[in-house]
């Protein structure tokens, strides 16, 4: 047994992640006959809809234009046409406007999309580019990637980090993109290298996933490419975390993070943007790991952005029993879907039917003041007496025990022996300081 | 009672559950039980059930009396039981143990509601509960033993002794079951016994004595490590254990018995809360910074 004398805990969530890699290719999802796209699929603001029902669509069609500087367009993922814009499901804030394309099975590209002639674009076309192929950050309810890279602007970027750790349970799809997509991977970075004239790339790959580690390694090697770092980092949870992993690949870096002098973007979303400027592809299509002991068949699936829960379920034979609750992304982080026709959207980075016996209500005793929350806590505040003084309403105190700091991990939650909501309890003390 | 909102992440949760640890804290103490039963026999095994029974019997009353459903912890209930019993003489009369019990439930554990909200270590509580009682000043025992050497390491079976420190060996695999196993903290033990040391070679006391004659090692790995009277933070726990060392030591020089770890502990536990707010250097934990 490891003995350690170390008062902080590593995390290491069940990975379950072999399930979904018995099929070790991305398949490509049937396309259904009804794509539900909402207007708002990240961190912003709504984007405005420039077509109108009965307008015919192709596959990168923008159908809607962003709107304020927090937007992004919006794009037809398949060809067809506008049966109507008005309130559906939407994963993450349960109804939101959003517009249904009927496909006509045919799924013909948009003729803007095409090779561009000439990639060595300005800082500023750059931006625009992005920001015109509707690229938001590809896990979970991400912030527009052009608001992102804008923090560069101006400024000496240190690094940019591409993040492959996935520290999640379940997700597969980034180690799927690595497994298959490992030269565009390269490529994205010399591009990104190249246009923010970054001094350093890493591409952080998790300890768990060797063999990717491996291949990149060796393609690097027969391309003779070194300016690629490769980092392995440990694979216990939450490391994929931005700010944990910017701290852990640049230890000695003391910046401020929100300025941005350090960016971490996800394999998809730097792959989305290579494909954006490479090809003029909008962000229509992702892969999404769905998978879950509920699934017969869990699989990488090539997704189109608007195919609902339960048509993208379906690609792998339906339910093998009935989940209680559905996942968008992993189950230490994503959100519970309640409407499974809610549709698929640029973040959904996994669709996770998890087993009853995981979703079994256990009862929530008092603390017992065993101290795990905080071993486990990644950014060193204490979940414990924070829970403690929102519970006994002592607010006074608790701007001391920093709730600002916490990345809702969900470790305190998660290690709790007494089953109490501690990342609830944390979020309501950090809702209180804003900061 | 509360159920887990299924409904927020995180979705998955640890194996872990309080009872379950509870359990396995109990396994640590069964060395030292068995150590004992091994040398005073039938004796030593009638006083833990009769403890363990009037622990739960108390417990299950108070449930009933109050409304709220205290019967989740019983093998908490069970090591508090043992823990009282560990602290008791050989001989001592079994209503000293069985009041001893309904106090360490009641007075270290329910007046304050229940496992986890309680200042004091419960089997100190109704330790020094009973030992204020008229009647019943015979459980501390005086443990000036200034002749012992290393052979009693194993076996010990002279006078001042408890039921719980018959075999420093038994104590040390139990704690060590404990401490590898991660089910206390594990940085309180050592320092507690470190502290107590250096204090003992400080005031030039026998360092020998100490450690084996006394129950610092019983201490060490199984009252000093209570969760609930503990401070939550890492940094409240070392001084926590570091002064509960200290004054246990400085106890004894006035009076060598079996009270003296009793009676510091208790005062660190009147503290705890206090000592979680030392404020730390990287951390927050402690509020501050
Ligand atoms: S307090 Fe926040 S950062 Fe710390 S473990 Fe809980 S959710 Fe994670
Ligand atoms: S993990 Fe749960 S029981 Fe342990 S200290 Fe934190 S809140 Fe209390």
């Amino acid at each position: 047994m490891e003995f350690r004398i170390s008062n902080q805990m590593l995390v290491f969530p069940s990975p379950r992640k072999e399930m979904s890699l018995l099929n070790p290719k991305i398949k490509k999802a049937k396309i259904p006959s009804v794509l539900t796209i909402p207007l708002l699929q990240h961190r912003g603001q709504a984007a405005v809809p420039v077509v109108k029902p009965g307008d015919r669509v192709f596959a990168g069609t923008k159908i809607a234009e962003p709107a304020g500087a927090a937007s992004v367009a919006v794009h037809a993922s398949t060809s067809g046409t506008v049966k109507e814009i008005g309130e559906f499901p939407h994963p993450v804030l349960g109804r939101g406007t959003a517009i249904v394309i009927e496909s006509d099975e045919k799924d013909t590209p948009d003729p803007a999309v095409g090779p561009r002639e000439n990639t060595d674009l300005s800082f500023e076309e750059f931006l625009s580019a992005v920001r015109d192929a509707g690229i938001t950050g590809m896990a979970g309810f991400g912030v527009p990637a052009h608001l992102r890279l804008e923090t560069l602007k101006g400024k000496n970027p240190q690094a940019v980090i591409l993040n492959g750790v996935e520290s999640e349970p379940y997700l597969t799809s980034d180690y799927i993109l690595m497994m298959e997509n490992i030269l565009e991977i390269v490529e994205a970075a010399k591009f990104f290298k190249r246009i923010l004239r970054l001094p350093k790339i890493c591409l952080a790959v998790g300890e768990d996933k060797l063999e990717v580690l491996e291949i990149v390694r060796s393609k690097l090697f027969s391309l003779s490419e070194d300016f690629l770092e490769v980092v392995c980092v440990p694979a216990h949870y939450p490391q994929g975390e931005e700010s944990l992993l910017i701290r852990k690949i640049l230890p000695g870096f003391r910046g401020d993070l929100q300025a941005g002098e350090v960016l971490v973007f996800n394999i998809a979303t730097a792959l989305a943007i290579l494909e954006a400027i490479k090809f003029r592809k909008p962000l229509y299509e992702r892969i999404v790991t769905v998978t879950g002991e509920c699934l017969p068949e869990p699989k990488n699936l090539l997704v189109k952005i608007g195919t609902s829960f339960n048509d993208a379920i379906r690609n792998c034979k339906g339910f093998l029993r009935k989940p209680d609750r559905v996942l968008m992304g992993g189950p230490m982080s994503g959100v519970c879907v309640e409407d499974w026709n809610a549709p698929v959207i640029k973040g959904t980075q996994a669709i996770v039917a998890l087993p009853p016996e995981d979703t079994k209500p256990r009862k929530v005793l008092p603390c017992i003041r065993c101290g795990l929350c905080l071993q486990a806590c990644p950014v060193w505040i204490n979940p414990c007496l924070i829970a403690l003084a929102v519970e006994t309403g002592n607010f006074d105190s608790l701007k001391a025990f920093h709730p600002e700091r916490c990345v809702e991990c969900g470790n305190c939650s998660y290690v709790c022996p007494s089953m109490r909501p501690m990342l609830q309890r944390v979020l309501e003390a950090k809702g209180l300081f804003p900061i | 009672m509360i159920f887990t909102d299924t409904g927020q992440p995180p979705f998955l949760r640890t194996p872990d559950s309080a009872a379950r640890m509870s359990r396995r804290f109990f396994s640590g103490l069964l060395p030292v039980m068995a150590a004992s039963a091994w040398v005073f026999g039938w004796e030593a095994v009638q006083v833990f059930s009769l403890a363990a029974v009037s622990c739960l019997l108390t417990e299950s009353l108070w449930s009933r009396v109050s409304e709220k459903s205290f019967r989740i912890h019983e093998w908490s209930s069970v090591s508090t039981a043992v823990l009282l019993a560990l602290l008791l003489p050989p001989g001592v009369s079994r209503w000293a143990v069985v009041l001893g019990g309904v106090a360490a439930i009641l007075f270290g554990k329910m007046i304050f509601g229940g496992l986890g909200q309680n200042v004091f270590n419960p089997s100190l509580a109704g330790f020094a509960v009973l030992a204020v009682m008229p009647g019943f000043e015979n459980v501390i025992v005086s443990q000036n033993t200034a002749g012992m050497d290393w052979s009693s390491v194993f076996l010990e079976t002279g006078t001042g002794l408890t039921y719980g420190d018959v075999s420093k060996a038994a104590i040390l695999f139990g704690g060590m079951l404990l401490v590898t196993r991660r089910l206390v903290p594990v940085r309180s033990p050592f320092v507690y016994l470190a502290s107590a040391g250096i204090f003992s070679g400080l005031l030039g006391r026998n360092l020998l004595s100490d450690f084996i004659a006394g129950n610092t090692l019983l201490f060490a790995f199984f009252y000093v490590t209570d969760f609930a009277s503990a401070p939550v933070t890492s940094r409240g726990r070392l001084v926590f254990s570091a002064a509960a060392g200290a004054l246990t030591i400085l106890l004894r020089v006035y009076d060598d018995s079996s009270a003296a770890g009793v009676y510091a502990l208790l005062l660190m536990n009147a503290v705890a809360p206090l000592l979680d707010r030392i404020p730390s250097g990287r951390s927050s934990r402690n509020g501050g910074k």
